[in-house]
């Protein structure tokens, strides 16, 4: 499991995405885009990030969590994974 | 109550009730694992609450707790069902808490009891973070249900189709999903189960059709529809089978809940006439009149010398369907490995009756007049579709009925004919032989349902007469 902050997690997504994803290439995709509105990111798309995030984090995220408000941007994103990272993986600074 | 008191106090409920089941219930891990969905799997004997609850004079305790991270409130009428014990199950829903209403534990749960023991306990309808999901009755519900089908499918909102489909199917009434907003029930979005019998090398299996499944645009994440098709699936696989046809769009949902698409249906068409593909290139009418009767022409000749009906009588069938296909359907049944029941009621009530669409039959009969097989059909501007061909394992009966039909189809001026088959279809290399491209596809899921067994493909027999949506 990775140690994270708010800024790495940033990252990691982005990237993902960025390697992933050809639109959030071309777009050069940034932490406060709408992933969803702009078409990044699709229903299969939320899958394979889904994926990442469970196999990057070691988490487990369920069908409930699988929502707009979660996946809006990549910072909103960011902010649903610190909520469910336990104290101990989170690493400050 | 703050939600760390309501927090502690649901770990103490949680802890206390784990105790008193772990007495009881020896199998308590598998019944703390059970999910919406995975209903009637394991379970020997699947029963309704109120004969359950009769069955089973044991008593479990039950856990409810909110959702404490979203800082809910726990209400009053809740608070009052859990103290007053008048709930008696635990519930888990993966890692989720849930809250479940009296109602729901009225009618919407069933019960897995082997040699008088509680072995599984599905709650098929649940409250989920902002969402509920319940059974929808189809009077009550019947004016939701159309408004919303007329806003996210086509003819969704047609009464006549919803009293045909849902009401009137002759083996049992739809079963149908409803997601709405926990806060404002607002309706997210619902699913259906379309009672089917299957018969599986000749014998009989219930099985049931998914179908109009839709999520409104506002709440389309992955997140609700997969919720909603759980549920769904939890009623389906109590069927014997289940099969779909999916959007696209559906993909992710079903590989969310671990199920891949099992096959292919192919769609195969064939020209019978050239105009309007001339004149889409050539834009002088008498050109193009010209050379699409010359095109016409020749597409005639080539199929006047390679489709032959051969000795077969034909005919068109224009009455109810009778006692002689309840015979041909259990004679030819045997031949495929999998294919509707097409008994004589399921016919009349699929396409003699259907609210809509104009299908017609052409039979096949041998010397002594006995029925060998039928094709259905039905034409739409300018393109006609076999959405049935079925008869005794005798290639040579099949292409004379596809045979029959282009050539009645193309002197009624239908511009192409398709069908759609199985990738696995045998008759793939008849339709190709006798002139017909294969074009897109789409996915379909088979799903053997309470038996896990391998799927097997060969010889299945699903066509577009098959689906509902």
């Amino acid at each position: 499991m990775n140690s994270i902050n708010d800024h790495s997690t940033n990252e990691a997504i982005q990237a993902f995405l960025i390697d992933k994803f050809p639109l959030a290439r071309k777009r050069g995709v940034t932490f406060d885009d709408n992933l969803l509105e702009s078409g990044i990111l699709d229903s299969l798309g939320i899958l394979d990030l889904v994926h990442f995030l469970e196999q990057s984090f070691g988490i487990i995220l369920s069908d409930e969590e699988l929502v707009a408000e979660n996946f809006q941007t990549i910072a909103r994103l960011s902010a649903f994974l610190q909520s469910k990272l336990p104290s101990e993986a989170k690493h400050v600074g | 109550m703050s939600s760390a008191e309501f927090a502690a106090l649901v770990l103490g409920i949680l802890g206390k009730s784990v105790a008193q089941l772990g007495n009881g219930f020896p199998e308590l891990p598998g019944l703390r694992s059970s999910e919406s969905g995975s209903g009637g799997e394991t379970g020997s004997h699947i029963r309704n609450s109120t004969d359950a609850g009769r069955a089973t004079p044991r008593k479990v305790s039950v856990m409810f707790y909110l959702p404490v991270s979203r800082g809910r409130n726990f209400r009053p009428h809740q608070r009052a069902i859990w103290q007053a014990g008048c709930t008696r199950y635990l519930f888990t829903y993966a890692r989720t808490a849930m809250v479940l209403r009296r109602s729901d534990l009225q009618h919407d749960f069933s019960l897995g009891v082997r040699d008088g023991r509680l072995i599984k306990f599905v709650i098929t309808a649940s409250t989920t973070v902002g969402m509920s999901i319940r059974r929808a009755n189809l009077d009550r519900d019947r004016d939701l249900l159309l408004g919303a089908l007329g806003c996210c499918l086509p003819q969704g909102s047609d009464p006549r189709r919803f009293e045909w489909l849902y009401q009137r199917n002759p083996q049992a009434e739809a079963q149908v999903w409803i997601a709405s907003h926990g806060e404002n029930g607002s309706l997210i979005g619902a699913a259906a189960a379309f009672p089917r019998e299957l018969r599986e090398a000749g014998e009989l299996k219930r099985a049931c059709v998914l179908g109009d499944f839709f999520v409104m645009p506002q709440y389309r994440t992955l997140g609700p529809a997969v919720q909603l098709q759980r549920a769904c699936l939890s009623d389906a696989r109590k069927f014997e089978a289940f099969y779909d046809f999916p959007a696209t769009a559906m993909l992710p949902v079903y590989k969310r809940l671990g199920i891949e698409p099992t096959e292919m249906l192919v769609r195969f068409a064939k020209p019978l006439r050239a105009e309007r593909t001339i004149q889409r290139w050539i834009k002088a009418p008498a050109l193009s009149t010209a050379l699409a009767t010359i095109a016409n022409g020749a597409f005639g000749m080539r199929d006047w010398f390679s489709l032959s009906i051969g000795d077969y009588d034909l005919s068109v069938h224009s009455g109810r369907c009778t006692e002689e296909f309840n015979e041909l359907n259990i004679s030819a049944a045997p031949h495929y490995s999998l294919c509707t029941n097409r008994s004589a009621t399921y016919l009349n009530w699929r396409y003699k009756n259907h609210y809509a669409v104009e299908y017609e039959f052409l039979i096949v009969r041998n010397g002594s007049s006995k029925l060998l097989g039928y094709l259905v059909y039905t034409r739409g501007s300018g393109n006609a579709e076999i959405i049935d061909l079925y008869g005794v394992d005798e290639p040579q009966m099949l292409a004379a009925l596809v045979c029959g039909a282009v050539h009645r189809l193309r002197a009624d001026g239908a511009l192409t004919i398709s069908i759609s088959l199985l990738s696995s279809d045998p008759r793939i290399t008849l339709l190709e032989r006798l002139g017909f491209y294969r074009r897109e596809g789409c996915p379909v899921v088979v799903h053997p349902g309470k038996q896990n067994g391998e799927v097997s493909c060969a010889k299945w027999v699903l066509m577009q007469g098959d689906r509902e949506s």
